[in-house]
């Protein structure tokens, strides 16, 4: 109670602030705004709290825990008297630590030879293994990618293409996959061309800055200006500090201690460097331009001078920004700004991170809203694993690898998401396997009762899938993928229907290469017009803003677009005709269906209803078949109506929920 | 089956049941799109009345006519575009622009109310015409018409609206709304009475408030629209 009366006060004497800056200022430029100081209740939030080392807590079972976040877990997991599950089976182990890993599914040998190693390091070694495949940074770039808003095209009536956009993806995936520290990766996104100066390559990354939308031909350049940078600003406010500094562009946060002033002190730190030459920082000599506030965030009612500076409220130790020499090439403040943010004692960078890390693997962060830690998100309840983590983040190098393999190699991660036949015995331990199915469904229902929203991670919490995955997934099952890496945006064929909604049908020219087409989703030109239909309907965000967390939609056109498209239709082909060339009887075509698709082999139930579908398919076809249904390459000796069959039943397991959905 | 037994073995889960639904209702679209879209049905002075049999109004016609068929399949929202990326919007030469896509909508939307009307379908759907802006009554670029956001109009037909009515005016030139002014938070208000919602309360949660489509500053259902 104490600490929302604080809140309340602070906020009180914000509002008390704002109303004397709404004063009538248009055109007065030397006009004063108000600013209330940075209190001590201000500072007192916790997510500004300095970093320490937290003890790691006792627990009871001392046999479950692998490592310390396992301790953090279970302590809260025991307070409840929840008892965590046990490790799910190692096939979905590989199949949940590959997926999650590097967007692709273990193929069936990768799978067999999981199962036959017994060694104990032998899910250590595999974590390494992939977090060392250079589909890992595939895979991880597009989150990024989500937070920058990035695109390749400028958006609004004629979405420009940025023909130099793609450089900017292929440094993600590249820092990420040699494991640049993200001090390192924030610092040279802000400032690689004053960090480098003559590094191409790192210049690249500063096109974070300027990836989102933006209006060339807009009637006044100066407002073209002021909302890319008030864009850049907002960005990264949310994106490294993890606050909602966008709202601060108009008035003073309504809850959070950012005035409006700071806004536009950290928005003079970028505007020395925006010139609209290219979609990369290159500040060559220092403008003097001053920086200004701008009332109610208007550009035609711009305010006082303001000076470069950090946010006042995260500044625990006053740092400021130097000017620069007279005879200096940039005015590094952005270098400043980044040597700021990566300061080891920072309470934000690091705890940001580590909870988009976080929900990276459970998709849900450690605290709730991983772009807003301010009094609008949540307070996480695991505050001593999260700061733990973070500690050995920083302590780690700042390496990214280091968390991801600390938290895979969890008990926590590893948990079982469904009940399980150990899980009942674990209960019962004394009744044996024939009554363990219900004893697992009543253990489980208990968990689920007591952690409905499983806060405690009492479970591992199952995910649908990004339709970038999907897609990498039915090319991947299908023999399909292109593994090339890198280079310039491809785009595959779409239906005629979609193309017609662009402002000109030349927007999207089809990449003569036909292997282009099954290249790995990333690597799919972004229009910001037109997202791909894939990729669109199951949630990706529109590249207009800055987005933290996909929301995961369940919609019918999923369905229809999973079950109709010419790219399903043509994963389902090509399926079909690699089992029937590599097995000869139906169940083994069956079975090899299964173990590429879902990773495993169907039941004997399974069996029996698959049976049932091709007999009833067989009988019912007695028209001729369309060629396009039938299998890709399939072998001359086989019945067309059983291809077809197969096809069917191909295109089914790649709709299924088990191959949609992470476990 | 796979989908049920997959759920089942996992305690139950909305999620997956909401998946299974969704290919259900997938399946029933997807069962009734082809007679939907099936035009051939449509009886020969049908298709002249939406203009189908003519080169210019065809595109168009067919499209209210498709809105009449979803209509009567139980589609509860229907949205026609005219002009698909930039077509109606005139800054080189307004003349040229808005006679071509007047004559290529104006009969399809005449057979539209018609047919509607006739089939007892009028009374309850709220047919609504406008975009997001009007055009200025000063040139751009000689004969063009920029954008303005100021004053401009809508019209509503059927749902009881009331017929020959016109509702305020723009000043001697039509560059801004001058009489009986309607924000277009009120027109929104108007919307959504019309179909049995309450402004004031529908709301939904958004950046940690209970948020209305309407807006804070709250709107005026204009019921006198209404006969």
């Amino acid at each position: 109670m104490s600490c929302s009366l604080k809140r309340l006060r602070a906020a009180l004497s914000r509002a008390f602030v704002v109303a004397v800056s709404l004063a009538p200022a248009a055109g007065i430029a030397d006009e004063e705004f108000g600013e209330a100081p940075i209190s001590f209740e201000d500072r007192e939030h916790w997510s500004f709290q300095p970093l320490k080392r937290p003890t790691i807590p006792a627990v009871k079972d001392t046999c479950w825990p692998h490592n310390p976040i396992d301790r953090f877990v279970l302590a809260r997991l025991e307070a409840k008297h929840i008892q965590p599950q046990p490790s799910a089976d190692r096939a979905s182990l590989i199949r949940r630590m590959t997926i999650d890993l590097t967007g692709l599914p273990p193929t069936p040998a990768e799978v067999d030879v999981f199962l036959e190693e017994d060694s104990l390091d032998a899910y250590e070694r595999l974590v390494d293994h992939l977090l060392a495949s250079p589909a890992y940074g595939e895979h991880f770039a597009q989150p990024w990618l989500d937070l920058a808003r990035w695109a390749e095209t400028d958006g609004f009536e004629h979405d420009k293409v940025r023909p130099d956009a793609w450089k900017y993806r292929d440094w993600v995936i590249d820092a990420l996959n040699r494991d640049l520290p993200y001090d390192q990766f924030v610092s040279l996104q802000l400032a690689g061309d004053e960090l480098r100066p003559g590094d191409e390559w790192t210049r690249v990354a500063t096109g974070f800055c300027l990836a989102g939308p933006d209006m060339p031909d807009i009637n006044l350049q100066q407002e073209r200006r002021h909302t890319v940078l008030n864009d850049m600003t907002s960005t990264v406010g949310s994106v490294f500090l993890g606050l909602q500094f966008g709202c601060a562009q108009c008035h003073d946060h309504k809850f959070d201690p950012i005035s409006q002033g700071d806004f536009y002190r950290l928005r003079a730190i970028f505007e020395p460097a925006v010139d609209f030459s290219g979609h990369v920082f290159d500040e060559g000599k220092p403008k003097n331009k001053p920086s200004r506030f701008y009332f109610r965030g208007d550009f035609r009612h711009p305010g006082p001078e303001v000076p470069p500076d950090f946010p006042r409220v995260v500044n625990l130790w006053n740092d400021e920004i130097e000017k620069p020499a007279q005879d200096a090439i940039s005015t590094r403040r952005r270098a400043q700004l980044a040597k700021w943010l990566t300061r080891p004692d920072h309470p934000l960078t690091s705890r940001v991170m580590v909870n988009r890390l976080w929900q990276m693997h459970f998709g849900r962060g450690l605290s709730e809203r991983p772009s807003d830690l301010g009094w609008m998100g949540h307070e996480p309840i695991h505050k001593g694993l999260f700061d733990w983590l973070v500690v050995e983040f920083i302590e780690g190098g700042w390496s990214m690898k280091y968390v991801h393999r600390l938290i895979v190699t969890s008990a926590t991660y590893q948990q079982a998401s469904r009940p399980t036949a150990r899980s009942g015995i674990r209960n019962n331990s004394q009744q044996g396997g024939s009554s363990a199915p219900s004893a697992a469904h009543d253990t489980w229902t208990q968990v689920v009762q007591t952690d409905p929203k499983n806060l405690l991670w009492s479970r591992f919490p199952r995910r649908r899938l990004r339709g970038e995955t999907l897609r990498d997934m039915m090319l991947a099952v299908s023999d399909s993928l292109n593994r090339k890496r890198g280079g310039e945006s491809v785009r595959p064929p779409l239906p005629a229907e979609v193309v017609q909604t662009l402002l000109r049908p030349d927007h999207w020219k089809v990449s003569k290469d036909r292997a282009d087409h099954d290249s790995r989703s990333i690597y799919i030109f972004a229009r910001r017009n037109l997202r791909f239909p894939m990729f669109e309907v199951f949630d990706r965000p529109a590249a207009t803003a800055s987005c933290a967390r996909r929301s995961s939609s369940t919609i019918a056109p999923q369905s229809l677009l999973l079950l109709n498209s010419q790219f399903s239709l043509d994963a389902a082909r090509r399926l079909a005709g690699k089992v029937m060339s590599k097995e000869t009887d139906r169940r083994g075509q069956i079975e090899l269906a299964f173990r590429r698709t879902i990773s495993r082999l169907p039941t004997d139930e399974e069996l029996d209803d698959i049976t049932e579908f091709f007999a009833l398919r067989q009988a019912a076809n007695e028209e001729e078949i369309d060629e396009r249904t039938l299998p890709l390459s399939m072998p001359s000796e086989a019945e067309p109506r059983v291809a077809a069959a197969m096809v069917d039943f191909c295109l089914a397991l790649l709709n299924v929920n088990e191959f949609v959905y992470l476990e | 089956m796979m989908n049920a037994r997959h759920r089942d073995l996992r305690g139950g889960d909305d999620e997956f049941s909401a998946r299974i639904e969704a290919y259900e209702l997938a399946f029933r679209m997807q069962a009734a799109a082809p007679a939907l879209v099936d035009l051939s049905q449509e009886t020969a002075a049908t298709k002249k009345l939406y203009g189908v049999d003519h080169p210019k109004t065809r595109d168009f016609g067919v499209r209210c006519l498709l809105a009449r068929r979803m209509l009567e399949s139980g589609v509860r929202f229907v949205q026609l575009y005219s002009g698909d990326t930039n077509g109606w919007d005139a800054h080189n030469n307004v003349l040229t622009n808005h006679t071509e896509y007047t004559e290529k909508t104006d009969k399809p939307i005449a057979g539209l109310l018609t047919d509607l009307s006739q089939r007892g379908l009028l009374e309850d759907t709220l047919v609504i015409w406008g975009g997001e802006f009007g055009r200025m009554p000063m040139s751009e670029q000689g004969k063009g018409r920029d954008h303005n956001p100021w004053g401009f109009c809508y019209w509503l037909s059927g749902a009881g609206v009331k017929g020959g009515h016109v509702h305020g005016a723009t000043d001697a030139v039509g560059l801004r709304a001058a009489v009986n002014k309607v924000h277009i938070s009120n027109l929104h208000a108007t919307i959504l009475w019309s179909l049995g919602l309450d402004p004031e309360r529908l709301t939904y949660f958004h950046n940690g408030l209970e948020e209305k489509l309407t807006g804070v500053e709250g709107a005026r259902v204009m019921k006198e629209l209404f006969a």
